[in-house]
């Protein structure tokens, strides 16, 4: 499947640095976003890190093909390019390990991260942490990735108490570079022609309904309307945070 | 004094402490806390202090009162619990020193609640910033911390501690439910304070924690055995 694709990243209002990064690779139908946190000054290493890896990881596999193994576990209900691309973020989560350990001034950084491979008739995502991936289509939208938040996991055992989702919201609970091993979601999708994927990091989420969101990708109509629209709609209602908006639409 | 902050859709429009026991809201302007906009009804809601609780009682308003993103007729407030009325939010902002998030939940659930003993200091997680140093705006990692029943389980035997405290108990309304013909209702809870956790003994010297008695509290380890009652669980802390 091709696609169109386009990708924003802002500081936002209150921060002093962007700790974002994205990257779109249209060679081999891949989209990554990252959100970085922590060490004192290294958020944005961590989050320049992962995308980089993942991105070069991927292609080598798709130049050197089959030679290149598997880091980690296989699962086996996945396909082939899901599992290479959940290896490929292992294996950037044992880089950013690694380089916090050894690094005093990078010690604490970690990442979010989100990659999306398009292949022929659907897409693989590999998530881990609290940045999201959405699928619209048909004018509704679907959240295919679970948050990986504190807030996450009280809306998922449904213990959340009312009013306590802000405070909750910043602490994640996996990420990438915290530990020498991570798990990574694998979700799979079919896709279609006039499908949308949404990727962003909190900094949307923060202050963006799901239902904005739907609603500028119904109304703006192209990838890269719709991200600028996103990021100005998470400005708008404060840049609490940075933001990055990476959206693809599908073609046939 | 704890107060409420008035906002229309994001933007602040009045912030009103709490001094007497009652404060009413509504459209009419001989409401403590006057809304002018026709979606609010004429005497729509009010908040009550009864006990050291605050709770939000709908009064039969055309449109409903929301305590997050439920329908409520009357419920229990906490620190920073978020009242929706029409395209207005109040959000309760509790800064009494004692006040417990626990026992306002407890209590909205169900008048005959159980009783959560005053004795333990509170568990009342510090405004991370302070504690930690660092903004509770920015984006950190914390294991959670959980819970292995080895011996005596109830009904399930993995719990993560996501929530600021967890009860432990024989009661039907405590999380972690544990055995023991003796046990009380609630014998210890988990306080969850800035990514530690700390078990406090409901019923002094009851819970123990690797084999010693625990009379008020005692910060939880990798690896530690809790028992209660004859209920025997490790803690760990594990990534989502």
């Amino acid at each position: 499947m091709r696609m169109d694709a386009y990708g924003r990243t802002d500081i936002g209002k209150v921060r002093k640095r962007n700790e974002d990064s994205f990257i779109i690779d249209p060679e081999i139908r891949l989209l990554v976003v990252a959100d970085g946190m922590g060490g004192h000054s290294s958020g944005d290493v961590a989050s320049r890190m992962a995308v980089e890896t993942v991105r070069d990881a991927m292609k080598r596999f798709f130049s050197d093909g089959a030679r290149v193994p598997i880091l980690g576990k296989v699962d086996p209900k996945a396909s082939e390019s899901a599992n290479r691309l959940a290896a490929s973020v292992r294996l950037s989560n044992q880089i950013i390990y690694e380089t916090a350990r050894s690094k005093p001034q990078h010690q604490g950084m970690g990442t979010t991260i989100d990659c999306v491979l398009i292949h022929q008739d659907g897409a693989a995502i590999a998530h881990v942490g609290d940045s999201r991936v959405y699928l619209v289509r048909n004018d509704a939208l679907n959240q295919l990735t679970e948050d990986h938040s504190l807030l996450g996991e009280q809306k998922k055992q449904g213990t959340l108490a009312a009013g306590e989702g802000a405070r909750l919201q910043n602490i994640l609970t996996r990420a990438l570079g915290v530990d020498a091993d991570t798990e990574v979601d694998i979700i799979e999708t079919d896709l279609r022609p006039g499908d949308f994927l949404v990727a962003c990091t909190d900094g949307l989420n923060k202050v963006v309904p799901d239902s904005r969101i739907l609603e500028t990708v119904g109304q703006m109509k192209t990838p890269k309307m719709i991200a600028e629209h996103l990021v100005d709609l998470a400005n708008a209602g404060g840049g609490v945070d940075n933001t990055t908006v990476v959206v693809a639409r599908m073609e046939k | 004094m704890p107060k409420i902050i008035l906002k229309f859709e994001s933007a602040v429009i009045k912030e009103l402490p709490l001094t007497g026991s009652v404060l009413t809201i509504g459209r009419k302007p001989d409401n403590d806390l006057a809304i002018d906009h026709p979606a609010v009804s004429g005497h729509h809601c009010r908040i009550l202090l009864q006990g050291d609780i605050y709770f939000i009682e709908d009064l039969n308003s055309t449109n409903g009162t929301l305590l997050g993103d439920k329908k409520i007729i009357k419920a229990g407030l906490k620190d920073q619990s978020v009242i929706g009325i029409a395209k207005h939010t109040i959000t309760f902002i509790d800064d009494r020193p004692a006040c417990r998030p626990a026992r306002a939940d407890a209590a909205a659930g169900a008048p005959e609640a159980v009783r959560i003993p005053t004795a333990p200091p509170p568990p009342r997680p510090s405004p991370d910033a302070t504690a930690s140093g660092t903004s509770p705006n920015l984006k950190r990692f914390e294991k959670i911390g959980a819970l292995r029943v080895t011996e005596g389980a109830v009904d399930q035997s993995d719990f993560s501690l996501t929530e600021n405290s967890t009860y432990i108990g024989k009661s039907d309304r405590v999380a972690i439910k544990i055995k023991g013909l003796m046990a009380p209702e609630v014998a210890a809870m988990i306080a969850r304070k800035s990514g530690a956790y700390v078990l406090v003994a409901i019923k002094e010297g009851y819970p123990k924690v690797n084999g010693l008695s625990v009379d008020k509290e005692r910060s939880l380890n990798e690896g530690d055995v809790i028992e209660v009652g004859s209920t025997k669980m490790q803690f760990y802390l594990k990534s989502a």
